[in-house]
């Protein structure tokens, strides 16, 4: 045995050493990087997961139930070895919004919940005193166990005031969680190296001093400890999923984890070395249980088999290194969770109370960071007393040990509302509230209140009232598991199905929105809210506000570097949207998420969340199928586009054919008649002796070609000037009946030279059409003649009917020849076009177009109707007279 | 003349380009599989050692004196962190860049 005084001194040695370590590591912090940013360190500061629980827990674990404790380490190796997945967003986005705690985290993610971050607190809260007290209550036994002293409530007193006053010490000098508490890690990275240095240690001698060999210590491993066929059960999976919950969601490993982080390529060597490290420790966990089991007298407690294994072999020195190994465990567990936990009371629970306060009192700089210090600082203290009273109360009772476990499933409650809100855009503020709550008071009734011994004994086994369904460990009769499986189905069951459920059901407010966008996309997204929240601010408010939080000279600080990047010289930044954002996000690393939101709020006096800019860090997904639908729709009209140019293209090409076969014939045309006007006026020159009748007939043919070439130079004229809208064409009203009937008088003649009958089905309407009468005449003989001309019709015959629709009147032509075709249709209005039917002694192909312009010229229309057979025939439609006109006599040409 | 031109001198130095693509695109595609192994990493890991299939190796016997359960789940964790380091090592270099956090 080893006296009480030397182990007073070691330890109190052991704990000088770590306040000057801490003391060094703070003044070196202060000149930035150096070892202490190292991946190195980082990674030994996670080992703070590896308490006093593993340390002396793991070996009496596996002595009662062989691999069983290889899961708590199996469970976080998956995490960190998948940090790809989930360690490397959480780390981003805590750097991103200055993250300054779990509760933090997902009262962000829900649009900065004060609700949320008070509930996450509880459950931390309640969690992790009856952990801490397991630390206390394992150095007050290992003290006990090396000393044989009996004095174990001082012991545990001084303990936990010497852990408070170095908490305090080092783990609240500035108010910012994001800067580093260089000291604080410091002292747990030596504490890592410590514990992993002494537990090898013992190893070692378990297996070469006092077995002799590997082989030799298995050798005498008891034959039912392992029990392999049975050590893959529900219980190992539960615990390797709650043991790879609680890497993240513990209070103290996200601190270290997370917002201890300094660098994400961190992370990449601890996916490898964190795992590492648990790996070593548990290599030499179960020889040590085995070598406990086979040569400590039978009944000694398993969970001290680290010190009484070297102590039974006279090996003091290991002892102490075992006992200051334990030791350490258990300080750097207590020193991160008291700081993780003071950071989310303060934050989460005093700082909304000091932002009513601090609204009704006058301002003094820094007065709302002094109490936020102060607060953590009485935190830490009672944290610590509550856990020092809680192990005084429970004195005596076996089932602390368990604590671990309990207090995994416990925060366990928090990882569906977190990692939900990482991956699942959807996810609301009142569904993560809904799973939550559920979660936690199932997790207190089905497990931390029967462990803690608080329900009477028939409560347990017949249930509250009788009611059988309500027994905390067999809830609507689900018996035969484990009662951490149990609890851990049920609990986690219940909290991810109405989490989910809420979440479907509850819709989210634009902050949700944004900040939904903002964490599930945090690679892609960009990083600030300045874009989406218009809020307006004077500077100097801003101003005083940020020094009553952060203190006058960090304030200035601040101010300062925001100018500079505005590109302002002196005096206040401009209080732009960007201004806003960065000084609340400054605010958030200092007093959490929720907090500076309400207090900058308040100065702004309300926000304004921009939802257009919202679309915009709209789902990816959404994004890209927009994207794509857009495309194909402009892909379509493209093609469409495509399409009507081919065919306009095709027009004109054939437009352009017909004009030049017009102009041939056209020269043609003009050309017949200036040849013989040209040859009999040359005969006339030249030929002195002209009979009077040959002189006669001579000149009534130059006189005839002229006029011909005259109507036809009129034709193109008028077109012409119908084209351009100079053509004058006086309006009257002119009776039906009197156009149709001279027109087709007017075409009498030519009728019956061609041997075409014209008749008249039905008679004409008696009604006054406003028309020039002259044009009218022109376009019905243009009409009537062309059938008579181009009628290949063996029986030629001519139909003309008019009738009365929608008061206009119509006046249909048409032959028996058939028509035009469709094709030709609108080609037969161009100018200079005939139709197929056109033979050789075919006009200038400019009656149609006239007759179409003139139609139109006086309100009507000329065109083309088809019948269901393919035949076709012209109409004209006019407009009817605004009164019935006298049928007066019209002259007919 | 000159557009037509300019299509084919392009397309001239189109293969040209795809020549030595697998050259300059080396380390890219050394990076995605690494991100891809790095995501694979852990469902291995799940599969080997929080599945029905790790039930498959709760037997009896010893390996050189060691019980094979012992073997089996300490071997695996080893290649598992074995793993993470290949992959570390390969991300390092293109891992996210050191942010300073503004002061």
């Amino acid at each position: 045995m080893l006296s009480q005084n030397t182990l007073l001194f070691v330890s109190l040695g052991y704990v000088v050493l770590l306040f000057v370590v801490a003391f060094s590591a703070d003044r070196a912090g202060l000149r930035r990087g150096g070892w202490l940013q190292s991946p190195l360190v980082y990674t030994l500061s996670l080992s703070v997961y590896c308490t006093a629980w593993t340390f002396y827990g793991a070996v009496g674990l596996a002595a009662r139930s062989g691999l069983e404790f290889a899961t708590i380490y199996i469970g976080p190796t998956l995490v960190f070895v998948g940090w790809w997945w989930t360690l490397r967003k959480l780390v981003r986005i805590g750097r991103e919004h200055r993250i300054t705690s779990i509760a933090d985290l997902v009262s962000s993610r829900y649009g900065k919940s004060t609700a949320l971050a008070i509930v996450v607190t509880l459950i931390a809260i309640v969690a992790t005193i009856p952990y801490i007290a397991l630390q206390l209550r394992s150095i007050v036994t290992s003290f006990e166990a090396i000393s044989g002293s009996e004095h174990a409530a001082r012991t545990a007193f001084w303990v936990a005031s010497g852990l408070a006053a170095f908490t305090i010490l080092f783990g609240t000098r500035s108010i910012s969680a994001n800067e580093r508490h260089h000291g604080v890690v410091a002292a747990i990275a030596l504490e890592a190296i410590t514990k992993l240095v002494a537990l090898i240690a013992v190893g070692a001698f378990a297996i070469w001093g006092v077995a002799g060999g590997v082989g030799e210590i298995f050798a005498r491993m008891p034959d039912d400890m392992l029990a392999p066929d049975e050590t893959f059960g529900a219980r190992w999976f539960t615990m390797i999923v709650l043991a790879g919950a609680a890497i993240i969601c513990l209070p103290r490993q996200f601190h270290v984890t997370v917002v201890e982080n300094t660098d994400e390529r961190h992370l990449v060597t601890a996916s490898w070395l964190f795992p590492l490290y648990m790996f070593l420790l548990s290599l030499f966990v179960l020889p040590i249980a085995i070598a406990g089991l086979a040569w400590l007298p039978a009944g000694s407690n398993p969970d001290l088999f680290v010190i009484a294994l070297p102590l039974a072999f006279d090996q003091e020195a290991l002892a102490l290194l075992a006992f200051i190994g334990g030791f350490s465990s258990a300080t750097s567990m207590v020193i991160v969770a008291s700081i993780a936990l003071s950071i989310m009371v303060s934050n989460h629970v005093v700082a909304p109370i000091a932002l009513k306060r601090m609204m009704t009192t006058s301002a003094a700089s820094g007065d709302v960071r002094e109490v936020l210090l102060t607060s953590r600082r009485i935190t830490i203290a009672a944290l610590l007393g509550l856990g020092f009273a809680y192990l005084t109360l429970t004195e005596g009772r076996s089932n602390l040990a368990a604590m671990g476990l309990i207090a995994f499933v416990g925060v366990a409650q928090v990882l569906p509302a977190m990692a939900g809100g990482l991956l699942w855009r959807g996810a609301t503020r009142a569904g993560a509230l809904a799973g939550l709550i559920s979660g936690g008071l199932i997790w207190l009734y089905a497990l931390y209140l029967p462990a803690l011994g608080v329900f009477p004994d028939a409560w347990l086994s017949t249930g509250p009232l009788d009611i059988a369904a309500l027994r905390p460990q067999a809830l609507l009769g689900m018996t035969g598991e484990d009662p951490l499986v149990h609890a851990a189905i049920w609990s986690l069951g219940i909290n991810s199905a109405l989490f989910v459920a809420v979440s479907v059901m509850t819709e989210m407010r634009p902050i949700e929105r944004l900040q939904a966008g903002l964490f599930v996309d945090v690679f892609s997204a960009p990083g600030s809210e300045a874009r989406f929240v218009r809020r307006d601010a004077a500077s100097e408010d801003l101003f005083i506000l940020a020094q009553r939080i952060l203190g006058a000279v960090p304030a200035r600080q601040v101010f300062d570097d925001i100018a500079r990047d505005q590109g302002i010289k002196e005096g206040l930044p401009a209080p732009d949207d960007a201004m806003i954002a960065r000084l609340e996000r400054e605010l958030a690393g200092s007093v959490g998420g929720a907090s500076a939101h309400a207090m900058v709020t308040r100065v702004t006096g309300g926000e304004i969340v921009s939802l257009t800019e919202l679309m915009d860090i709209a789902d990816e997904t959404q994004r890209l199928i927009e994207t794509s639908a857009r495309l194909a729709d402009k892909t379509d009209e493209l093609e469409d586009t495509a399409d009507e140019l081919r065919r306009a293209n095709a027009r004109l090409r054939r437009l352009d054919l017909q004009k030049d076969d017009f102009l041939s014939q056209v020269s043609h045309e003009l050309r017949t008649p200036m040849t013989s006007i040209r040859s009999f006026a040359e005969i006339l020159q030249t030929t002195p002796d002209l009979s009077d009748d040959e002189y006669r007939r001579f000149t009534g043919i130059i006189h005839s070609e002229s006029l011909r070439l005259t109507r036809l130079l009129d034709e193109i004229l008028d077109i012409g000037r119908l084209e351009a809208g100079q053509l004058e064409v006086p309006l009257s009203d002119v009776s039906a009946v009197t156009a149709v009937t001279s027109a087709v008088d007017g075409v009498a003649g030519l009728a019956f030279e061609r041997g075409v009958n014209v008749r008249m089905r039905g008679g004409v309407p008696d009604v006054a059409v406003s028309a020039n009468p002259d044009r009218l005449q022109q376009i019905l003989v243009n009409l009537l003649s062309n059938g008579i001309k181009y009628n290949p019709s063996d029986v030629p015959e001519i139909t003309v009917s008019a009738s009365l629709a929608d008061d206009r009147l119509r006046i249909d032509v048409a032959d028996n020849g058939g028509g035009v075709g469709r094709e030709e249709a609108e080609d037969i209005f161009a100018k200079f076009t005939r139709g197929a039917r056109a033979g050789a002694d075919a006009g200038a192909g400019l009656g149609l177009p006239i007759s179409r312009a003139m139609a139109e010229r006086m309100g009507g229309s000329l065109g083309v109707v088809f019948r269901g057979d393919g035949t076709s025939f012209f109409r004209v439609t006019l407009a009817l007279a605004s009164q019935p006109a006298a049928t007066a006599p019209e002259p007919a040409e | 003349m000159t557009g037509t031109r300019d299509i084919t001198t392009r397309r001239a130095r189109d293969p040209d380009r795809e020549a030595n693509a697998p050259v300059a695109e080396e380390p890219g595609g050394q990076e995605r599989r690494a991100r891809d192994a790095a995501m694979a990493l852990p469902l291995l890991g799940i599969l080997l050692l929080a599945s029905p299939l790790t039930g498959a190796f709760g037997v009896e016997g010893t390996l050189i004196g060691v019980p094979v359960v012992v073997v089996y789940v300490f071997v695996t964790w080893a290649a598992l962190i074995w793993g993470a380091w290949r992959i570390g090592r390969r991300l390092r270099s293109t891992a996210p860049t050191r942010r300073r956090r503004p002061s």
